[in-house]
């Protein structure tokens, strides 16, 4: 069993976590046959995930696609049913049979999606799309759901006049903000943002970041912000989670993730990502991951990072990473790391090369 | 040179009016250099490359103005079996989703040798051979297997390797790729972008490399063109880009990156606004709306690109100082952007 990373453990301090997730999984069976349907097999796309997620935070969870990261993020809200695992709000189950909970859940939960084109109602308007949730809660009458209405395109940076429009009249930027607005307009204590900047344009992501910042200081929102922009996440998360094939293998503080990587997966994830500057990539050495992600309804023995791992090829092929998976360990500094060899990484040149800092910037 | 384009303009007719995707665009590209276009969906930066490769759809889309010389041959205006010859031998392309350029019911193997018999005459033994070996290059494991395989049946990075390896199997003269990493994980793009630096390295090919992603740009090019509503706004060796961006919208752009190479905590300073309907009409600068640097000329009149020194240009009435480009806004004294004249019709 893994440890719930973070808080020594949940309920002993003062105030649970917000959202404690527990062991988490989400498998999909595979069934062959037509008439008679045998299942063949499950896909793991979620495999054991623990997590805490606190108040006002933002956790951001990083990984490629394949990873888990928006079944995980799915799960949360039940969009993906859990095959088993507990997440618990405020330390109350919900995947337990109380409908007072579930109620709860999907008013103080809330999510925002990639694509802004598809998630919006194109026959409903604005006005209508924002003032749904409220529509369905029961909350106030015909007047007061519009004056909040109203209050939530301020918010979100539209103008009020959009009210009357239909989504098709917006550009992306204007898009996403119409479904930040509806995700809002219950008042939720946790936004789980999938892949909420990867459909816009660079100049548009930046006045998103922006604004799901500001609404975070303003409103006190927590976020579960799942991404494969590993900038985008450093820029808004105070932690970080890296997920390959439906496990956490590393979590820290943001800082600390990209100054010390400790895993050797995410150590590839960033020395595989450019940056912005031509002296440090005209320098820089890449670990360049042999292979894909293997398919989670094949799921290796041992280490799932082993097929690709560099460390592992380093060290000869360990027998403890062939037939050992290794667990989530807390390591000095708060964070935790899913590596059999991860001391060997710390200091290693992998390590410090990882991020594109210069030595000299990584000592301040 | 091998490839001049000078003063290129498209525009495309659609039910809504007339887009002028590309504008007055010029320039040069010698052999086995990278240059990058950069800029956001709409900027005309895919359009200047289908223009070049003759690929602009005839129904609706049209070459307006300008001239395109490769190895001293002009492309505006060549018979389309000509323009069949040099695709694929002399120009190849690769395109951000490899599933639409592959045919979906032919194997790999045999869109492989459908490339190299467009142009060479050889025996099926050695087709096979050699589709064979051009999948060993690109990095491909058990090749003799992948071949008799179906675009769905392998994965978003091999697919965008197998388009390589067409691609380059002939050694052309010129890659154009657009956008050839957007839609794989940052693990993939890593291995196709060394694959892509590689190859071009040994054949001595040239690279138009199309992309939104600065930090594919700092990787791979030696020269960038940013491109803005259809038209080069600055012009510079990729080093100077980014030491030192004339033009308010690269400033913008790289203000808006987020990143991890450097100190945290770094605020965004995004661009306000969104690009310019492209069914308007453009009158004056088409960045002015979003402008922090506006003045009044740039209400009235759109700045032509010019030398800011031998190999930087910028089309701006109010470029950036060194100062201002590190923090992303105007920093002189009473500065305000200018308000737009009477009667000025936003977007």
């Amino acid at each position: 069993m893994i440890p719930a990373e973070g808080k020594e453990a949940a309920g002993a301090g003062p105030r649970p976590p917000l959202l404690a997730v527990k062991d988490l999984a989400v498998h999909f069976p595979i069934t062959r046959g037509l008439l008679w349907q045998r299942h063949a097999g499950a896909v793991r796309a979620v495999d054991g995930v623990s997590f805490d997620l606190h108040y006002g935070q933002t956790l951001g969870l990083v990984g490629e696609s394949g990873s888990g990261k928006s079944t995980t993020g799915r799960a949360l809200v039940r969009l993906n049913e859990p095959t088993a695992g507990s997440i618990r709000l405020e330390g109350r189950d919900i995947l337990g049979p109380s409908s007072e909970v579930g109620a709860e859940l999907r008013r103080r939960v809330q999510m925002i999606f990639q694509d802004p084109y598809s998630s919006l109602n194109p026959r409903m308007t604005v006005g209508a799309i924002i003032g749904e949730p409220l529509a369905i809660h029961g909350r106030g009458d015909a007047a007061e759901r519009r004056a909040r209405v109203l209050e939530l395109l301020d918010i979100v940076g539209l103008p009020r006049r959009s009210m009357t429009r239909f989504p098709h009249q917006f550009s992306g930027g204007q898009r996403q903000r119409i479904g930040i607005a509806r995700a809002l307009a219950l008042d939720p204590d946790l936004v789980i943002a999938d892949e909420p900047i990867s459909a816009l344009d660079v100049s548009i992501q930046a006045q998103i970041l922006n604004l799901m910042k500001r609404l975070q200081k303003d409103l006190g929102l927590a976020y579960l912000f799942i991404s494969h922009d590993l900038a985008a996440v450093r820029y808004i998360s105070n932690r970080i989670m890296v997920m390959y094939l439906g496990r956490i293998v590393e979590v820290a503080d943001a800082s600390e993730l990209y100054r010390r990587p400790l895993h050797p997966y995410t150590i590839a994830l960033l020395s595989a990502a450019p940056v912005p500057n031509p002296r440090i990539e005209a320098s820089r050495k890449r670990i360049i991951l042999a292979g894909d992600m293997p398919s989670s309804s094949e799921v290796p023995a041992g280490c799932r990072f082993r097929s690709r791992c560099w460390l592992c090829k380093r060290l000869g092929d360990p027998e403890e990473c062939r037939t050992r998976e290794p667990e989530l360990t807390a390591v000095q500094r708060g964070g935790s790391v899913a590596c059999h060899f991860s001391e060997r990484v710390e200091g290693s040149l992998e390590q410090n090369a990882a991020a594109g800092v210069s030595p000299a910037l990584q000592t301040t | 040179m091998l490839l001049s384009v000078q003063d290129l303009a498209v525009r495309f007719r659609t039910e809504d009016g007339t887009v002028h995707a590309v504008n007055r665009v010029s320039f040069d590209l010698e052999a086995a250099e990278t240059l990058a276009i950069v800029g956001e969906s709409g900027c005309g930066k895919s359009a200047t490359s289908l223009a070049i490769m003759g690929l602009l759809p005839r129904s609706h889309a049209s070459i307006a103005a300008g001239r395109i010389r490769f190895a001293g041959t002009e492309l505006v205006g060549l018979p389309e079996s000509r323009m069949r010859e040099i695709r694929g031998r002399d120009i190849s392309m690769v395109f951000q989703d490899p599933m639409t350029s592959l045919n979906p019911v032919l194997t790999i193997g045999r869109q492989l040798t459908e490339a190299l018999t467009a142009h060479k005459r050889l025996a099926r033994a050695e087709l096979k051979a050699r589709a064979v070996e051009l999948l060993r290059m690109v990095g491909i494991a058990e090749p003799e297997r992948q071949v008799e395989r179906y675009p769905h049946q392998l994965s978003g990075g091999m697919r965008q390797r197998v388009m390589l390896a067409m691609a380059l199997c002939l050694a052309p003269k010129l890659l154009i790729a657009d956008e050839p990493t957007t839609a794989l994980d940052v693990t993939i793009q890593a291995q196709v972008l060394e694959l892509v630096a590689e190859l071009t390295r040994r054949s001595g090919t040239a690279v138009l490399l199309i992309t939104h992603n600065l930090g594919v740009v700092a990787a791979m090019t030696q020269r960038v063109l940013v491109m803005y509503a259809g038209y080069i706004v600055e012009r510079a060796p990729t080093a100077e880009i980014f030491d030192r961006p004339l033009h308010p919208y690269t400033v913008g752009l790289l203000h808006s990156l987020p990143r991890f190479d450097d100190a945290a905590g770094d605020s965004l300073v995004p661009i306000e606004g969104a690009p310019p309907d492209p069914y308007m009409p453009i009158r004056g600068c088409p960045f002015a709306p979003r402008c922090a640097w506006r003045i009044d000329a740039c209400w009235r009149e759109n700045p032509v690109l010019l030398p800011a020194d031998s190999a930087h240009g910028v089309a701006c009435h109010n470029p950036v100082s060194a100062g201002e480009a590190l923090a992303g806004r105007p920093m002189r004294p009473g500065f305000a952007p200018a308000a737009p004249p009477e009667g000025w019709e936003g977007p």
